[in-house]
């Protein structure tokens, strides 16, 4: 049931101000049939460009889109057999929650009856089966979200692309609607392409992350890997958070490679198909919650700011060099805890940090 | 279920491969633009410009060496000038009393509709009131004791063309003002500004793209206005549209005739310009006689207020007072000789000016909805379809609306009276003068309605699987209702009132209500004037209440926006 | 895509619909004579001949400008009304046929074309029309020399009727120019400006503003002095001693005509006796070229009047020039 979507060396240029901009450069990658991929990047990276070449929106500049071996690159929109669900929702206002929603199935063609069936049961789905006579103006957000998706499902669309769908909700319903979007693509097997700049919801919805960066993609992986094994300072940084604290390589073997740190020396992994020799420059990314203070060894510093955060405790600290680091010490009661001021020292688990090029 | 790829190359795909039907439509369009807007136009200049085969001035020299006709382009400037600037401040004056003090509803509605009368009348009737009132020997003239008031020329004409106008203006910048945040006056206010110096430094700015543009409309309407000053400025007032008028009727010279108009066309165009680049660029202009009201206004200090309200009340009083003397003129035997009541004017209307009524509302029946189509399209193509041609498209269907009425009809008879497209006579040449001079209210709306429906609904529907045909009839058209709806209301006013670019087309297989109005007022048939100007504004009121109830029935289920939450 | 199909064919239509076919059986004109005159004497027509006249009224240089300007495709079939004059100055353009009606021999060669281009239906002097409330106010007589015009108790108080548009106030010209020669003609109109109130686009215009009150008096045509009369304006007809012309109020065939032959049968009936009777009739106030008719209305005699004869061919001749110099005489 489920299909394969590839990209191929796919590119979008595009003319501004008497310039070309490369707005997608060189993109390919293959999804799995099924598989829930998520483009996540900061605005302007290309990964919306990207999808909408998918959907057919825009004709790419160069390169192939193929939907299960057939190539549709050049095939308009409304023959693509794909499900669109806008960040905006683009419901159409002049008809009610049912029309829209038979919309697709009516362009199909095919018998009232089975209109009606069809309609209900994908208003079911999300949970709108009471909701059919109601206007999209009388809807919440959260609703209307729902209806869009329900107008896309209904037709059983091959791919189901999705362009920033949740940022227009309020928070907490954003989250419950990262589990129930998850629960429908699960349900119904079908491939997916996720677009979001929201890190939070590309780590808890998809099977791989897609990470573009000026129309380049930056690293396709699965979430954990993507979040531990960052291959580029772009994608350390852009997800979670992450301490970059440059150092010097001292040596290296095979995937380990020893960096002197301000204050410390230390053994950590090498990233992904990077060869480090001594006296490179290299950058250590540390997570906030593996960098803990103490009063022993480490990197020195001072605490700027202590936030406590129920959970746990925020400190920033300056080290020596002047960079400004995080760390997040989770709180248990009767905990030592640092006021700002006071000097500290930094250490972490070089078993969990990660050394790239600098 | 593998499906032919037959666009395999990754080519450049054009917007035409993509939408087949636009192809056929673009074509419709273009020809329909060429054949009534560029052909009269270029016909206009080569009569203008071409003497005996050569390119010559000598033409335009001759006006220009007529001192009568150099006094007429200064005074039409100067009167345009004098026009828009009274017409903007009365309706700046009217546009604060119903937006900015609290009023009852009631109160804002009726002074809403009384501001109408002169928009959906022919453009002489009050021309005939005024004369009757302040013209020599005239009622108030008499009544308030004032003696050499010099009405016929500049003052005549002016205070006709403001009282005209300067609802447009109302309207404007109604729209203007209802748009800015009353919470930008309260936070002026808790600043510690007095009332007039929140209006000075935060009203009046905000509002100031709005009265730019409601001077330019105004300076382009007076400068385009030819029946009023032919009624009511003589001699000693010449100013360009009814000269060109005269060159023509009067003194069978077409070739005058031209390159006055073509003088006229200059200040036109110019006006055109400054709006479309300068002020168009944030401004939708629309007539849409809405003027939304909010609550919790403070007040602006009770002479200010009094000020603005006895303003409006007395202008408000005045109209009435001038439509109530066309009323009256229509129902009595002989106005100030035999004042008995009759309703023989009125039966004389009906029979004699039966075929007028008929032809009148026949035209205006095929051209509105047809102008509304092709505002759709036209509207459409230039808002969401950018490519190649588009802009020049949207400047040619704008064209016969920038250009002042007399210059269309002059420009229509040269072109249209000889093969290869022989029109006069013919109900074609009416509908095309009206349709395309003014649908560009229509597309206009139809651009600014689009504007504000995001892409998004469209290409939804594209993604459900559905053509460019289905997408525009579907989605497209239904959220456009309101604009089209909108547009097919101005067009149909205009259609009943206009007279200066159709005189020239009038024949006597199709006749008009306006010149069979004007036609009364130079045979002494003043009461029968009075009756057909009656009958007409009974006319258009009737149309463009159901039209009105239409939009709103359309809005109400669209609720104006589009798509978002 | 079909719907659009149509949209586009409509479309497409408008911008190639072509003329209506002209039925027979009918009759178009243009009448320079007023249409509440017109329509009654087209109704006769009708009634007596069964041929439906659709026509449309112009003052007399609108109207010929048109049928100037539709020469090669003419719209109406003949004109009613309207000074000889204007139609001389057709004749220069080649837009009239010459068809001798059946009852031309009825009628004066003198009020008739010499090619037979248009044939004199009545005759019309000019008139002084002065309001008689003002004339109270003012302790006037009515004015019975052109001089008493320039009285500056007129100042601002006379209305007349535009050079460049209307026949009558070219007739008024030609009077002048008669009566005082060409050069002393323009001064004395330039000394009548300054009591001029307005000029007014058609020849009667001014008619309406003087039975109102609202100017004091002005030169007409009789017939439409007199039609404001019989409304029971209070107002006062009278001529000027030194002489006025009069004006030949003619009709003629137009070249080209679609229904030739129905405009011949108007031509021929417009020259005969039973017209003549109408005009008595029906108050229409011409004075029928026919003089086998019995005016009956009292102001329309005018054995005490005198008249002032000018040819129409020297009226058409000299009409172009004499509007150019009062353009530039007159009201500069």
């Amino acid at each position: 049931m489920a299909v394969t979507l590839e990209l191929l060396n796919v590119s979008k240029i595009f003319r501004k101000d008497r310039e070309l901009v490369r707005a997608v450069d060189n993109v390919s990658m293959t999804v799995a049939p099924g598989e829930m991929v998520t483009f996540l990047g900061p605005s302007g990276c290309g990964k919306t460009t990207t999808l909408r070449m998918v959907a057919g929106f825009e004709t790419p500049s160069g390169g192939t889109i193929t939907i299960d071996g057939q190539d549709v690159t050049n095939v308009p929109v409304n023959r693509r057999d794909i499900g669109f669900v806008f960040q905006n929702y683009a419901l159409f206002p002049h008809m009610s929650v049912f029309e829209n929603v038979a919309y697709g199935l009516r362009v199909k063609g095919g018998r009232e009856e089975e209109i009606r069936r069809k309609v209900r049961e994908g208003l079911d789905l999300v949970g709108l089966a009471k909701a059919e006579n109601r206007f999209p103006n009388q809807l919440s957000g959260g609703e209307q979200q729902r209806v869009a998706l329900a107008r896309v499902l209904v037709l059983q669309p091959r791919v189901l692309l999705m362009d920033e769908p949740l940022s227009n909700l309020d928070a907490k319903l954003r989250i419950h609607m990262r589990t129930e979007i998850r629960r429908i693509q699960k349900h119904l097997d079908i491939t997916c392409l996720y677009v979001t700049h929201d890190q939070g919801e590309a780590l808890t919805m998809s099977d791989r992350i897609m990470v573009m960066n000026r129309g380049k993609v930056e690293q396709i992986g699965a979430p954990l890997d993507i979040y531990s094994d960052p291959s580029s300072l772009f994608v350390a940084d852009f997800i979670g958070q992450a301490n970059i604290i440059p150092g010097k390589v001292l040596s290296a073997e095979g995937g380990a490679v020893s960096v002197s740190l301000p204050d410390i020396s230390v053994s950590v992994r090498a990233v992904k198909d990077a060869s480090f020799v001594p006296g490179d420059e290299a950058a250590v990314v540390v997570r906030p919650e593996n960098l803990l203070p103490s009063s022993g060894d480490g990197m020195k510093g001072t605490i700027l700011t202590a936030t406590f955060l129920g959970g746990r405790m925020e400190y920033e600290v300056a080290l020596e060099s002047g960079r400004t680091v995080l760390s997040f010490d989770p709180f248990l009661p009767g905990k030592r805890m640092w006021a700002e001021g006071e000097a500290v020292s930094l250490l972490f688990d070089p078993a969990v940090a990660v050394a790239l090029k600098a | 279920m593998n499906r032919p790829s037959a666009l395999s190359a990754p080519e450049k795909v054009s917007p035409l491969k993509r939408d087949p039907a636009l192809l056929p439509a673009l074509a419709a369009i273009w020809i329909s633009l060429a054949v009534f807007v560029l052909y009269p136009v270029l016909r206009l200049f080569l009569m203008t410009f071409m003497v005996e085969g050569q390119f010559s001035f000598a033409n335009l020299g001759a006006v220009l060496d007529s001192w009568y006709d150099r006094q007429a382009f200064l005074n039409s400037l100067w009167l345009a000038g004098a026009v828009s600037f009274a017409g903007t401040v009365l309706g700046y004056i009217y546009a604060f009393a119903v937006t900015r003090i609290p009023l009852p509803s009631w109160l804002k509605w009726f002074l809403g509709a009384v501001t109408t009368l002169p928009l959906i009348s022919p453009p002489f009737t009050s021309s005939i009131a005024l004369t009757l009132s302040l013209g020599p020997n005239g009622i108030l003239l008499k009544f308030f004791g004032i003696e050499n008031f010099s009405f016929y020329g500049f003052w005549g004409t002016w205070m006709s063309e403001t009282l005209t106008y300067f609802p447009v203006s109302f309207l404007t910048l109604a729209a203007v003002l209802s748009a800015i945040d009353p919470n930008l006056e309260d936070a002026g206010l808790s600043l510690g500004a007095s009332p007039g110096r929140v209006f000075r430094t935060v009203t009046l700015p905000l509002s100031t793209p709005g009265i730019a543009n409601s001077v330019l409309l105004l300076f382009a309407s007076s400068l385009a206005d030819f029946a009023t000053p032919l009624v009511l400025a003589g001699h000693s007032f010449p100013v360009l549209p009814t000269q060109a008028y005269l060159q023509i009727t009067g003194l069978y010279d077409l070739r005058g005739g031209a390159a006055l108009s073509f003088l006229l066309l200059l200040p036109a165009m110019g006006v055109y310009a400054l709006q479309r680049f300068w002020v168009g660029r944030k401004n939708y202009v629309t007539i849409s006689g809405k003027t939304g009201s909010r609550s919790g206004f403070k007040s602006k200090g009770k002479l200010a207020e009094g000020l603005v309200l006895g303003v409006c009340f007395a202008v408000t009083a005045f109209i009435l007072y001038l439509y109530s003397l066309i009323l009256w003129g229509a129902l009595v035997k002989v106005w100030g000789v035999d004042n008995s009541m009759t309703w023989e004017n009125f039966r004389y209307v009906f029979t004699h000016g039966r075929k007028a009524i008929a032809d009148t509302l026949s035209i205006a029946a095929v051209a509105t909805p047809l102008g509304g189509l092709m505002a759709v399209v036209v509207g459409y193509i230039a808002q969401r379809k950018r490519f190649f041609g588009t802009r020049a498209m949207e400047f040619f269907s704008m064209l016969n609306y920038a250009l002042p009425g007399t210059v269309v009809g002059i420009a229509y008879v040269i072109a249209f009276n000889e093969k290869p497209i022989l029109l006069t006579g013919t109900m074609t040449i009416l509908v095309a003068a009206y349709m395309f001079r003014y649908h560009a209210a229509g597309i206009r709306a139809v651009i600014a309605s689009l504007h504000q429906i995001d892409p998004s609904i469209e290409e939804a529907s594209a993604s459900l699987g559905a053509g460019a045909a289905r997408t525009f009839f579907r989605v497209t058209v239904p959220l456009v209702v309101p604009a089209v709806l909108m547009g097919m209301r101005y067009l149909f006013i205009h259609c009943m009132t206009a007279i200066s670019a159709t005189i020239f087309l009038v024949s006597v297989k199709w006749s008009l209500l306006t010149t069979r109005i004007l036609e009364c007022m130079t045979e002494l048939q003043f009461a029968q004037a009075c009756a057909f100007s009656v009958v007409l504004i009974l006319l258009v009121f009737g149309a463009t209440a159901v039209l009105t109830g239409l939009t709103r029935f359309a809005t109400r289920r669209i609720s104006g926006e589009g798509g978002r939450g | 895509m079909s719907r659009l199909r149509v949209v586009i064919a409509s479309l497409l239509l408008v911008a190639v619909m072509a003329g209506g076919a002209f039925a027979s059986g009918e009759l178009n004109a243009y009448t320079i004579m007023p249409e509440k005159y017109a329509s009654q004497v087209f109704e006769a027509f009708t009634a007596e001949t069964g041929i439906k006249v659709n026509f449309m009224r112009f003052s007399s240089g609108e109207a010929l400008a048109r049928v100037v300007a539709e020469k090669n495709n003419p719209q109406v079939d003949m004109i009613l009304g309207g000074p000889a004059d204007t139609y001389e100055a057709g004749i220069k353009e080649g837009v009239f046929e010459a068809y001798r009606p059946a009852g031309a021999d009825g009628i004066p060669d003198k009020f008739r074309s010499k090619e037979n281009f248009w044939t004199g239906i009545g005759i019309i002097p000019l008139v002084f029309l002065t309001n008689t409330k003002f004339l109270a106010d003012k302790g006037l007589e009515a004015p019975a020399s052109w001089n008493d015009l320039l009285d500056p108790a007129y100042k601002n108080g006379l209305q007349m009727a535009d050079a460049r548009t209307s026949g009558t106030a070219t007739e008024r010209i030609y009077s002048l120019v008669k009566i005082l020669g060409e050069d002393e003609a323009f001064a004395y109109q330039k000394k009548l400006h300054q009591n001029i109130q307005m000029y007014t686009k058609s020849g009667a215009g001014g008619a309406m503003p003087v039975a109102m009150g609202q100017a004091a008096s002005g030169i007409f045509y009789i017939v439409d002095a007199l039609d404001i009369q019989q409304q029971g304006h209070p107002v006062v007809i009278s001529y000027p001693k030194e002489g006025v012309s009069f004006g030949i109020e003619a009709t003629g065939v137009l070249k080209g005509a679609r229904n030739l032959e129905n405009a011949k049968k108007f031509m021929d009936w417009a020259s005969s006796k039973t017209f003549a009777q109408l005009l008595v009739d029906r108050k229409i106030n011409y004075i029928p070229t026919r003089g086998d008719v019995e005016v009956t209305n009292p102001a329309l005699d005018l054995s005490k009047v005198s008249l002032v004869e000018v040819d129409v061919t020297w009226k058409g001749q000299n009409r172009k020039a004499f509007v150019d110099r009062w353009i530039n005489e007159v009201i500069k």
